[in-house]
């Protein structure tokens, strides 16, 4: 991989929640316009990752972080936060639409970032609608309340939200952890289209979804101690069929859950 | 072969029977659920429909609570008998004024009511309603020359002289028989001028039979003979009207003695081309809310109203009448009279409506209505929310917000949240009258805006903070931290976060608690008390005093004495909260609706 195709960068970052270590050294290089995935056992650190992309993190007063996190030679610590969460987008594991109309959910990105025209917004709404495969669904009754839409379209509602930010990265928290299986399909047929404007992180307790969806994959692992710590790092095709780490290798044949 | 098969037959048809047994059973069980149900709707309703008409009824009766707005007009000239109001009827063209029965001659027009006129034979018939009995009263037993007047009087001799006279008889007089000792000495009667005619007519017959009695018969009025006969000045007082509470509860021991029916008819000039009356017209005019002939159907002119001297039985009997819009209804269902159900009814409503769109006027007895305070109360509530509202909510959204469980917390401001919060909880136990006093101190009195709708505001601001803080709080705690988490990670600051979609989340349990807090405003007495001062005129700005409902209450109650414009006025009160209530529940149902999406 070149530097140019290189989107955000990881370098020996710590994570600690008052003593508690949760991140140890992780370095990582994320591919531009790739779907890279994150799988490993529960509890190891897999969401506290994602977040620190885009700094959820700080909300959590105890929360303290060493090292480099950089989006394309920017360091994300010394951006204002703000406009950090414009660039990179979140997809929540349960979907949590505002109770808004489905269109004030969508506007709500652009609106907060000052877009007044009424034009223009509502063709932003129909184009994030669109990529999330929504429009056809809800363009009738776009004044409808977004929590009156079904779990899967609920999901996809608040992918829509994110895109209509026109953000360069989407991470992904088990985005269809809560759908059922023709839901989650949807999902994932979205994911690969987004891939091709997109940088997509997604976290992953789905092993054949991870296999499915992504490109790159990342395997986090934890010992006793709780301490989360990235093992291997490389294409989806490898990790899955010819992993370096042993631990890797038992965690994919179900060795360990 | 065939016993199987029988068997197999008996067993196929016990099958069937159990089952249609068992379907019919099922079918008699829904049946009679369906007919229990019928029954209770049925019931349900019907008691609804009835509750409904019994609280109309109700609150229609209630028409002596509300006759604070309409009193016997204060202009009208005073008279000091009936004959001084016969007198000044017959040569003043377009006056109007009302006198007993017996007094009704050619020189004045007696005016019928809704086409019933005032005649003897009519008030025989329960037709003509202002009607009213003529007594005698005596203290405890009568002495023996009084129950010898009495008998006469009560006889059918001395019925022959009232019905002379021009009043009605009693129905069941007995012939006279003179008593058994020989009485003499004297005989003291006084009261009623309306009854003096009479009572000295009676007399001459009186003393045909007891030469040695000497009856002296005075003047004054019906209040004046029984305040005298209560402290056993005189022998029997005339009253031509019944004993009221007052009375009663003074001299415990009077006895009262009806001697004669009478009617109080309403009479005018001659000249004037009217003839009869509405109820309600006859009552607008001498409460003075029609004070033109042409309004009635008469010339242009204005009406001159009489009236008689205040302790006049005649004045007390004919005002009961004109003030009393239940006795008008009472008096509509015992004869059946529809149309008088109906005016009283309307009489009713109109006493209502006044009483809530005139001012109170000063002084005792209560009189005027309650427009001032109403709105009073309106700005209080308005001033109050004001400046609770923001201060309140706003501090919610601090301590939840920022400084509490959905902002960064270290120890030292958990433990600041913590403190405010028990001080919260702790100011919103505290009784009124303390905020009362602090208010006063401070506002009233420290920073000089004296006794004012700003200084009532502050101070009740200051009551309804914690319940506005606290409700609110609760409130912005249900708004589910995906929310918040779901805007920041749009890019939104939490500034825009707490505007755009915390608050308008949260909206309803917020405006629930300022509904409370408009309740206790409109409620509330101690604060308002030493803060807003107690003036009755309507306030024009925020400097000036004025009083609410609950405080114009208070007053009527301690300083009026005026207990039937209070309860009217706690009437209105009522009605107010449940409309408030009301309002903002539906609105805060609106707002749900909306927010949560249309109904699955």
């Amino acid at each position: 991989m070149t530097a140019a195709e290189i989107k955000l960068e990881v370098k020996d970052y710590n994570l600690y929640y008052g003593d508690f270590k949760a991140l140890d050294g992780v370095n990582v290089r994320i591919p531009a316009q790739q779907v890279t995935a994150i799988i490993g056992p529960s509890g190891c650190g897999k969401s506290t990752f994602l977040r620190t992309f885009n700094r959820m993190n700080d909300l959590i007063s105890n929360a303290r972080a060493e090292g480099t996190v950089l989006m394309e030679a920017t360091n994300i610590f010394q951006v204002d936060v703000v406009e950090l969460r414009r660039r990179i987008g979140m997809v929540f594991q349960r979907a949590n639409p505002f109770p808004k109309s489905i269109f004030d959910n969508v506007a709500y990105g652009p609106r907060v970032n000052g877009l007044r025209d009424k034009r223009q917004l509502n063709e932003i709404v129909e184009r994030s609608l669109r990529d999330a495969a929504l429009w056809d669904e809800v363009k009738d009754d776009l004044g409808k309340s977004g929590l009156a839409l079904s779990g899967g379209q609920q999901q996809r509602l608040c992918i829509a939200r994110a895109l209509a930010v026109q953000p360069e990265v989407i991470l992904m928290d088990e985005p269809a952890s809560a759908l059922d299986p023709i839901a989650t399909l949807r999902i994932e047929e979205l994911i690969r289209e987004l891939r091709k404007q997109y940088t997509i992180v997604i976290v992953t307790h789905n092993m054949q979804q991870a296999a499915r969806v992504s490109d790159y994959t990342t395997f986090f692992y934890t010992d006793e101690s709780r301490t989360g710590i990235l093992v291997e790092f490389d294409t989806t095709k490898k990790i899955f069929t010819n992993p370096e780490d042993q631990r890797t290798e038992d965690y994919i044949t179900g060795r360990f859950g | 072969m065939s016993t199987v098969s029988e068997i197999v037959m008996q067993k196929v048809k016990m099958i069937q029977r159990n089952h249609t047994h068992a379907q019919s059973n099922l079918e008699t069980r829904r049946l009679t659920q369906k007919i229990a149900f019928g029954a209770l709707w049925l019931t349900g309703g019907l008691v609804i429909f009835v509750l409904f008409f019994v609280i109309v009824y109700l609150l229609l009766q209630s028409g002596k609570f509300f006759i604070g707005a309409e009193n016997m007009l204060e202009a009208a000239a005073v008279q000091s008998s009936n004959e001084e109001v016969r007198a000044h009827v017959a040569a003043t063209p377009n006056t109007i004024g009302y006198l007993s029965l017996g007094y009704l001659d050619d020189t004045i027009k007696p005016l019928a009511l809704n086409g019933v006129a005032p005649t003897v034979d009519n008030i025989i018939a329960d037709k003509y309603p202002i009607v009213r009995d003529l007594y005698m009263v005596a203290n405890g037993e009568p002495s023996p020359n009084a129950q010898a007047w009495l008998d006469f009087v009560r006889s059918r001799e001395g019925q022959a002289i009232v019905e002379q006279a021009g009043y009605i008889a009693l129905q069941d007089a007995a012939s006279f028989q003179l008593a058994a000792e020989n009485l003499a000495g004297e005989l003291t009667l006084a009261g009623s001028t309306t009854m003096q005619p009479l009572a000295e007519a009676l007399a001459q017959a009186f003393v045909q039979h007891y030469s040695a009695i000497t009856v002296s018969i005075t003047g004054s009025d019906s209040t004046l003979g029984v305040r005298e006969v209560g402290r056993e000045k005189i022998d029997l007082a005339m009253s031509s009207r019944d004993l009221n509470h007052v009375e009663i509860s003074r001299y415990r021991t009077l006895n009262i003695f009806p001697v004669a029916h009478d009617g109080i008819a309403i009479v005018a000039h001659p000249s004037i081309p009217v003839d009869s009356l509405t109820y309600n017209q006859a009552r607008d005019i001498f409460t003075g809310f029609i004070d033109n002939w042409k309004a009635v159907g008469g010339p242009d002119a204005p009406i001159v109203v009489l009236t008689r001297e205040s302790g006049s039985g005649t004045l007390e009997s004919f005002e009961y009448w004109v003030l009393r819009k239940d006795k008008l209804m009472d008096h509509g269902f015992a004869t059946g009279d529809v149309q008088m159900v109906a005016q009283g009814l309307s009489a009713s409503l109109t006493a209502i409506w006044r009483f809530l769109t005139t001012r109170p006027l000063p002084g005792m007895g209560g009189k005027g209505g309650t427009s001032t305070t109403i709105i009073t109360t309106a700005y209080m509530v308005i001033l109050t929310l004001l400046i609770a509202a923001p201060v309140g909510v706003g501090a919610a959204v601090y301590l939840v917000e920022y400084a509490g469980e959905m902002g960064m917390q270290n120890k030292l401001m958990r433990q600041i949240v913590e403190i405010i919060r028990f001080t919260v909880e702790t100011l919103a136990g505290v009784p009124s009258i303390i905020f009362g006093l602090f208010g006063f101190a401070l506002f009233v009195t420290i920073l000089h805006l004296g006794l004012s709708m700003l200084s009532g505001a502050l101070a009740g601001a200051c009551l309804i903070l914690p319940v506005i803080i606290r409700t609110s709080e609760e409130a912005l705690l249900t708004v589910p931290r995906a929310y918040r988490e779901g805007s920041l990670a749009l890019g939104a600051t939490k500034w825009q976060t707490n505007w755009q979609v915390v608050l308008p989340t949260a909206m309803p349990g917020i405006v629930t608690g300022i509904i409370l807090g408009i309740g206790r405003v409109v409620s509330e007495t101690a604060v308002f008390y030493v803060t807003l001062g107690g003036s009755i005129h309507l306030p024009t700005s925020i400097k000036d005093q004025g009083r609410t409902m609950v405080l114009h209450l208070y007053s009527l109650m301690m300083d009026a004495n005026a207990a039937d414009p209070a309860m009217g006025t706690a009437m209105v009160l009522v009605v107010t909260i449940v409309v408030i209530n009301l309002a903002i529940n539906y609105f805060s149902k609106q707002l749900s609706i909306r927010m949560s999406g249309k109904a699955r």
